[in-house]
């Protein structure tokens, strides 16, 4: 049988097939793989598998320490949440699972030159050696050792003491703007060289705050919380979160703090509000008088631009509904508001007797020591140190960053030479002005430790446990300190040679001395130490997420009071641009702002763009706020880019306007810088920070400016 | 839904919670406001009131999830859907073509679209949610109030023997962030619901209701400035004030 098979049939069977196949399923179904299969290439990011586990531990992103429990696949956090019921985290905290992917990581020590845009590879046994070196020439009078401490209080920050404790001229001190920096003047007055007081704010019936960011955490308050029985009243000049949540939003012009704070105290004591016999016959309560009496509420009023109403019910509110605090804050990027404000804020609780009271200014025991007691190097302030006097500066950003303007520390440098080390797991921040970063383990792969914070009226310390392993090239920052104790000949007795040893070490004391509770994150239950057969056992409850506090000790050992902090009557001298009128034309007054969730962190996740870049909720760094009107005098619309001109130098900024800005001011977003969010960007780049010099009493959190075209 | 304004904040917690829990991937630096991915985007308006009386009101706006939404009629490719279970409003990645017509076609400018294949900075795909999965360029993406979140609920309550989810299982990921607890979720259909309660509170309001979308998404203020915004395109308004 033979088939004949013309080139007719053959098209009529490609046709037929064409057809079929068209009305058969088959065309369909490759078209929806099709599109399944393009949806998958093989650079479309997949999702971790694994098994699903929780862990808990705490944040260390922030002083605050909040419990989190972290969803984990495959052994790897993808979620982070409060682990407390009822708790949340801050958008930093919750992602704080992204930052060891950071873009800016560190991988391994870096050399950073001005103007080149990539750091140079170094090694950390060269850091070392230029370290040591640094140490020897200042040993030999070339200049100072400063360690500047991001984090202030744990065990690494007494390493630090013990480690230069051999060198005359070495000190260590806080970085600028750290949360609670304006503690130091309290300390002052209430004549201490070391903070044991905390403030007792969830006790307070009234809280007078002057720029604190009560509404953001700032001093651990849980403000929503606490709503029913805490009544706000915020001082600041721009309408904050922590301004638009309070009972009442006082705005005072920039600068005139001090003046409101004086013209309350001209009301306690005008009107009998308050019991001044602990203070009457001081040498300092006399000038004190004398100060209060120039600063009547009218007179207070007009230099802020309040009503006198205001200052008038204020007083009255603190004198009757107590117990009431007053609190000095620091802005989350404008930083303190100088020693002459804050004491004349602090003096407020002296007058209303808030020390050593409920509710007030509390004594604690402070946290036990790593070590025993072994000559430490002195603590002192940044602006304590003579400018131009420093020869080594080690930034310890292992633990977290602050903000703050870079021209305050540059200021200390020898001009005969001098060197820049920081600890940091990024490359922004601090980090990006030094000569030399050397990478740490970042928060989740190392135990960060949480010690008291600032406000906490008990001591207390909470660790924060690591969910991964530690990168490789990553250097464990007490480790570095015992490297650099044995290329300097530097003597650092003790067996601990890991920052986890020396934490250890801290435990174990707490331990020893056997008082206080570890309260569990999970249900609440407190556990007191003494239960606790060992040292060990409180370490693995601090590691599961546990926190110590120590007993209440509510009674401070007797003081003197000094309610001018020293100051006399300097203490009513104001900043000349709170008191200057007329100001000189177009001389507007810039006002960093910033919030305080992404301050305390030299990087942030790279999706918090949703918040900074994605929409215009928080604004991205370099935008410069102008009120309406205050634009029109000036001739500029919205969507300009403009010059922005302090003291310091000048930078382009994007211009939006505001109703909501106090008209003569300029509100600036300082942070978090572009490198911060994740981009690559030459390190050490003049930020907008770099606008703002810190005035006489080292505060920039407000500056002269002018706007100008181009 | 229901977002009580008057406890907003306007932190930011829950748009950084949507983004964690959805795979929302970072911006690109050309990104900005009109291109970037929010799921859940915190507009801030204001009384329109000049220093010191100036106020705001910080709205957060996602997908209002309508009863009668514009975008599924216009979709070419059905690739929205409204379940009928749910009544969320279903975004179907696989079927979008990119027309992007129902960006067009919502008032509430609440779908973003893919410009770009996500990219995450190296190593942190590792963070990624497995039980959402991750979209590629040329696709409309929107909230469906973590759908993710109600199958893991549906399982659960399955695995348990039972026909109905545990509503306390059932938590989008916006809710439980919000420090403030603005935002109070719940079946609207249940009169029992706290949320049906305060949906039928007299302060309570809907964004555009003269259009007659029926949004499941309702808004609470004792302030009547606020409700007045109601009938006003927050993200214009946002846009005019700000930006000239």
């Amino acid at each position: 049988m033979k088939f004949n098979v013309t080139r007719r049939d053959v098209l009529r069977f490609a046709g037929g097939a064409a057809i079929g196949t068209a009305l058969s399923p088959m065309p369909w179904n490759l078209t929806d793989d099709l599109a399944i299969w393009t949806q998958n290439w093989s650079w479309i990011p997949k999702p971790p598998k694994g098994e699903r586990a929780t862990r808990t531990t705490v944040c260390a992103l922030c002083p605050a320490g909040c419990p989190v429990e972290a969803r984990c696949i495959g052994g790897l956090p993808v979620a982070l949440r409060a682990a407390n019921d009822g708790a949340a985290l801050c958008p930093l905290g919750m992602t704080g699972h992204h930052l060891p992917h950071h873009p800016n990581r560190l991988t391994g020590a870096v050399g950073i030159t001005r103007g080149e845009r990539r750091p140079a590879a170094v090694t950390t046994d060269m850091v070392v050696r230029e370290t040591a070196r640094a140490i020897r020439s200042a040993r030999a009078g070339a200049g100072s050792v400063v360690v500047l401490d991001t984090r202030p209080g744990r065990s690494g920050s007494w390493a630090w003491r013990r480690l230069l404790a051999g060198i005359d001229s070495a000190v260590v001190a806080a970085a600028p703007g750290l949360e609670g920096a304006s503690l130091a003047s309290l300390d002052t007055m209430l004549d201490a060289r070391s903070q044991s007081f905390g403030l007792d704010l969830r006790n307070a019936r009234t809280i007078l705050s002057f720029g604190a960011p009560v509404a953001e955490g700032w001093g651990q308050l849980d403000l929503a919380a606490a709503r029913e029985s805490v009544r706000l009243v915020q001082v600041e000049p721009m309408r904050s979160r922590t301004a638009e949540s309070a009972d009442r939003w006082l705005p005072a012009r920039p600068g005139t703090e001090a003046a409101v704070a004086l013209a309350i105290a001209n009301v306690l004591l005008a009107e009998g509000l308050v019991d001044t016999t602990a203070l009457s016959g001081t040498d300092e309560f006399d000038s004190y008088l004398s100060v209060i009496a120039g600063f009547s509420p009218d007179r207070a009023a007009a230099i802020a631009g309040l009503a006198p109403d205001e200052i008038f019910a204020t007083a009255r509110e603190l004198a009757s509904s107590g117990p009431s605090i007053v609190v000095a804050g620091e802005q989350p990027g404008g930083g303190p508001l100088g020693r002459p404000a804050e004491t004349a804020i602090f003096g407020l609780n002296l007058l209303l007797g808030n020390v050593d009271r409920e509710g007030g200014i509390v004594g604690r025991t402070p946290l036990p020591a790593p070590g025993d007691d072994a000559p430490l190097t002195p603590l002192a302030r940044l602006d304590e140190i003579p400018d131009h006097s420093v020869a080594l500066v080690i930034i310890d950003a292992s633990a977290g960053d602050g903000v703050y303007p870079w021209s305050l520390v540059a200021r200390k440098l020898s001009p005969k030479g001098s060197l820049v080390v920081a600890l940091s797991p990024f490359l922004s921040g601090s980090a990006a002005r030094a000569n030399f970063a050397v990478p740490t383990p970042p928060y989740l792969e190392t135990i960060h430790e949480l010690p008291t914070s600032f406000a906490e009226p008990v001591a207390s310390i909470a660790l924060s446990a690591p969910l991964l392993p530690t990168r490789s090239g990553a250097v464990d920052p007490v480790a570095f300190m015992r490297s650099i104790a044995r290329a300097a000949g530097l003597d650092l007795a003790g067996e601990w040679a890991t920052t986890e040893s020396l934490i250890r070490e801290r435990v174990a004391r707490i331990h020893r001395a056997g008082s206080g509770t570890v309260t569990s994150p999970a249900d609440g239950s407190a556990t007191l130490v003494a239960e606790l057969s060992t040292s060990d056992e409180l370490w693995d409850a601090l590691l599961a997420g546990g926190r110590w506090s120590a007993a209440p000790s509510n009674t401070m050992p007797p003081r003197t009071m000094r309610i001018t902090g020293g100051l006399g009557t300097a203490l009513g001298e104001l900043p000349t641009r709170a008191t200057a009128t007329p100001r000189p034309t177009g001389t507007l007054t810039l006002v960093p702002r910033a919030t305080r969730d992404t301050s305390a962190s030299a990087a942030v996740s790279p999706v918090l763009t949703k918040l900074y870049q994605e929409s215009g909720l928080r604004g991205s760094t370099g935008t410069a706020v102008l009120n309406p009107r205050t634009a029109a005098s000036l001739g500029f619309a919205a969507g300009r880019n403009v010059r922005l001109l302090t003291a310091a130098g000048a930078m382009r900024v994007a211009l939006m306007l505001d109703e909501g800005v106090m008209p003569g001011v300029v509100e600036i977003v300082v942070a978090p810088e572009r490198s911060a969010l994740g981009e690559k960007t030459a390190p050490g780049a003049r930020t907008v920070l770099d606008l703002l010099t810190p005035g006489n009493e080292q505060t920039w959190s407000a500056v002269d400016a002018q706007l100008l075209e181009g | 839904m229901v977002i009580d304004l008057d406890r907003c904040n306007g932190c930011g917690a829950c748009a950084t919670a949507c983004a964690v829990e959805n795979n929302v991937p970072p911006a690109r630096p050309s990104a900005n406001e009109r291109t970037g991915l929010t799921w859940q985007r915190v507009y801030r308006a204001s009384n329109g009131r000049q220093f010191p009386e100036n106020r705001s009101v910080y709205f957060p706006v996602s997908c209002q999830q309508c009863e009668h939404p514009p975008c599924v009629s216009v979709c070419p490719q059905n690739a929205v859907d409204v379940s009928p279970e749910t009544g969320v409003v279903s975004q179907i990645p696989v079927r979008c073509l990119g027309c992007r017509y129902c960006m067009t076609a919502c008032p509430y400018h609440a779908r973003y679209f893919n410009w770009f294949d996500p990219k995450w900075p190296d190593g942190m795909e590792t963070t990624l949610n497995p039980d959402v999965s991750v979209r590629m360029r040329g696709v409309v993406e929107k909230c469906n109030f973590c759908h993710s979140r109600w199958q893991a609920a549906k399982a659960k309550a399955a695995a348990a023997g039972k026909r109905d989810l545990d509503p306390a299982d059932y938590v989008p990921a916006c809710v439980e962030a919000c420090p403030e607890k603005a935002i109070v979720f719940g079946n609207l259909d249940d009169p029992r619901s706290g949320v049906a309660k305060s949906a039928k509170s007299a302060n309570a309001f809907r964004l555009l209701e003269k259009l007659g979308t029926e949004p499941k998404v309702f808004y609470r203020s004792d302030r009547a400035w606020v409700r007045r915004l109601a009938d006003a395109d927050v993200a214009v308004q946002e846009k005019e004030a700000t930006r000239g």
